[in-house]
């Protein structure tokens, strides 16, 4: 649409420029003929009047002549004695107008040949006068005075008959030419000024959509600004000088300082805290090494600090742009204030210190009263058994039982304690090898049972070894437990990959173990999963209820997912994910 | 060398001890058994001169006063006294105490099951690899 209109306004300026340099030839070309017209037109008028003029003085001459002849008064000679003065003035005017025509010059020299036998005839005349009046008389009836100044007549007539001629020759203008011309000039005028207004048209349409677009444009840049400007982050870029570029207000009330401080001036380093900027600068070489080669660094956690001294924590997410030379040009920063989170961190720092003073404590100082209670007890058993009646062992049994479990519940609740604070260390691990060795460990128990487990191959993954053995081990010895009244145990285990584009581009493995044992209700599904959740009664089938509060803790730090499916007296199937990538 | 104490039990808890010593008994390992109460009197007892070294040190980890860790930290340091056997005898489980003593040079370490019998089985089973099965280096 542009480079439409920028041609259109080109055409019409060619346009334009072309009709006016016509209309100036052709007005150039006009006004010359008008001038040479007018140049011929005066030459002529000049020619016949000074030929008139010479004709009349011949007349004047001749007239003179006689009337002195008849009277003999020489005032009648006054006209000639003027005329032959006056005479040579007109016949060199008439020489030097035909001077380049030699047709008419030599007529004009023939007519001074005349007009000289004239003056000597006339002269003649007047001395035969002076002599008599019958011999003059006589000379005149003779009629050769009267022949030459006929001859003068006619020849002045021949060359004024002449000059017309050629002035009707050289004369190119008519009027119709005027008047073409005229129309011509009226018709390129209209012409120009049409092209002028359409140009007027276009360019006047043309800036207003300008204005508006610049309007338009003016306000997304404001609004861009704003959410660059206000945005709940702080913003920065570095140049290739590492000099800050750019940075945004919010990051500027942050820090207390006004931006012509900033821009070109500080560095990135200079925001930060002298312990911050310590460890930055000691690493910054290779750091951002890494940073070109990556094009990106996520979650860096710094102390910035105000222009007033003050510290607070940040978080900086970063990606470089590079040229097309792949030269390092800027960064692009954000910026997130992290103190808030920081004290959190250390609040839970704290807490997990607590917690694990807590469960160190529980681990030791509940074990050894409990141990008391069931040392003693057996004692009281062993050494005053013999005098305590079939309710009073009753009773011993019930204490050892009850105290056993609570030692039971302490360390599966402190084995579930330690799994949430163990350091997870990722590993390729064989499926196969693990649960064919926890298979081997668990069935030796199992002897008298008709045991029907198939193991697929399993998909190796990448996860903490011993925690997985705890997995396995968990899942597998309640799919042992459950189907224990069943005739013939059934139990399946095996895995597959799992469709990514359904967990957001997750590569991930899902393993799974399924039993046809006691199952369970799955509107308590969810309760599967909770610390000390059972779903079966003490005496059905023994447990504390951590197994599987254990499975969900180990795969939810890993990353993955874990389900259940089941129905009562039917079987049970366990699904579990690790994420892969 | 008939006398002399084969197995010291370093242990506060005096119900704990009586466990543990009325275990030892029942395998004829208690004759020669001394208790201490805590890490204090241990180290004083051993680094008496006077006093024979026994041939087994059942250390409690959690004790007033000096702990079990810092018992076997002096012991193992001390080139004669290394080479007396420890075991930790105790109620803890946690994975760094493991660590750390057998960073220090602990010979075993024993968690005490809570249930009496199984408790009676593992110490009358390490009285026995210790003092029976185990070969110490000559005294010199």
């Amino acid at each position: 649409m542009k480079v439409h209109f920028e041609k259109r306004v080109l055409a019409g300026f060619i346009i334009t420029i072309i009709v006016l340099v016509i209309l100036g030839v052709f007005s150039f070309n006009s006004t010359q003929r008008l001038i040479d017209t007018a140049r011929l037109l005066s030459h002529a008028s000049r020619v016949i009047s000074s030929a008139d003029q010479i004709t009349g003085l011949s007349v004047d001459i001749e007239t003179g002549q006689r009337g002195f002849t008849i009277t003999g008064d020489t005032t009648f000679l006054e006209p000639f004695t003027i005329a032959s003065k006056v005479m040579a003035r007109h016949l060199s005017a008439l020489d030097s107008l035909t001077i380049n025509n030699s047709l008419q010059h030599a007529k004009v020299n023939e007519l001074r040949g005349l007009i000289d036998k004239q003056s000597v005839w006339t002269r003649y005349i007047i001395q035969v006068r002076n002599e008599g009046f019958e011999k003059a008389r006589d000379l005149i009836a003779a009629g050769e005075g009267k022949r030459t100044t006929d001859a003068i007549r006619a020849l002045v007539k021949n060359i004024q008959t002449e000059e017309r001629a050629l002035f009707r020759k050289g004369n190119t203008i008519s009027s119709q030419h005027l008047q073409q011309f005229q129309y011509s000039f009226t018709g390129l005028a209209i012409a120009i000024t049409l092209i002028i207004g359409y140009l007027f048209y276009n360019i006047n349409d043309n800036l207003k959509a300008r204005n508006q677009a610049e309007i338009k444009l003016k306000k997304v840049a404001d609004e861009t600004r704003d959410l660059y400007d206000n945005a709940p982050c702080g913003y920065l870029s570095v140049d290739s000088s590492i000099f800050l570029a750019n940075i945004n207000q919010t990051l500027l009330t942050w820090l207390g300082y006004a931006r012509e401080e900033v821009i070109g001036k500080m560095k990135y380093e200079d925001l930060l805290s002298p312990e911050s900027k310590a460890t930055f600068i000691a690493s910054f070489e290779e750091d951002f090494e890494k940073y070109k080669q990556q094009g990106y660094v996520s979650d860096l956690e710094f102390e910035f600090r105000r222009k007033d001294g003050t510290i607070f924590q940040v978080i900086v997410n970063s990606t470089a742009v590079f040229n097309d030379h792949g030269e390092f040009v800027k960064s692009r920063s954000t910026v997130s204030n992290n103190t808030e989170r920081k004290k959190a961190e250390i609040k839970i720092k704290h807490l997990n210190q607590e917690l694990e003073a807590f469960t160190y404590s529980v681990s030791h100082d509940l074990r050894a009263p409990l141990r008391s209670v069931t040392g003693y007890t057996q004692i009281l058993k062993e050494d005053f058994g013999h005098i305590l009646d079939p309710e009073g062992h009753k009773l011993i049994h019930i204490i050892l039982t009850n105290a056993k479990r609570m030692g039971q519940l302490v360390d599966d609740l402190l084995d579930f304690s330690r799994m949430g604070r163990k350091e997870l260390v990722r590993a390729n691990v064989n499926m196969n090898e693990l649960v064919q060795d926890i298979l081997q460990e668990l069935t030796a128990q199992e002897n008298g049972r008709k045991l029907n487990i198939r193991v697929m191959p399993l998909d190796p993954s990448k996860a903490d070894l011993s925690m997985l053995r705890q997995v396995w081990t968990n899942l597998i010895s309640n799919a042992l437990k459950y189907s224990s009244k069943k005739e013939v145990t059934e139990i399946e285990i095996g895995s597959r990959w799992t469709d990514a584009r359904m967990h957001d581009g997750q590569e991930e493995i899902c393993y799974y173990i399924s039993d046809n044992g006691a199952g369970f209700d799955m509107q308590y599904a969810n309760k599967l999963f909770g610390v000390f959740q059972r779903l079966h009664k003490m005496n059905e089938f023994e447990g504390t209820g951590v197994g599987l509060a254990l499975v969900k803790r180990i795969i939810q730090r890993h990353g993955g997912r874990v389900w259940a499916e089941g129905k009562i007296n039917e079987g049970a199937k366990f699904y579990y994910t690790l994420p892969q990538n | 060398m008939k006398n002399a104490i084969e197995i010291l039990l370093v242990e506060d808890n005096p119900d704990d001890a009586n466990l543990a010593i009325r275990a030892l008994k029942k395998s004829n390992l208690a004759n020669h058994l001394l208790h201490l109460e805590d890490g204090e009197e241990a180290l004083a007892y051993i680094f008496d001169e006077k006093n024979a070294m026994p041939r087994l040190i059942l250390l409690d980890l959690k004790m007033p006063k000096i702990d079990g860790i810092e018992v076997l930290r002096r012991l193992k340091s001390d080139d004669k006294k290394k080479v007396i056997p420890v075991v930790m005898l105790t109620s803890s489980k946690e994975e760094s105490d493991i660590v750390e003593t057998y960073k220090l040079g602990v010979n075993a370490y024993i968690v005490k099951p809570v249930d009496f019998n199984q408790f009676v089985k593992a110490v009358t089973e390490l009285g026995l690899f210790w003092l029976v099965l185990n070969e110490p280096p000559v005294e010199q």
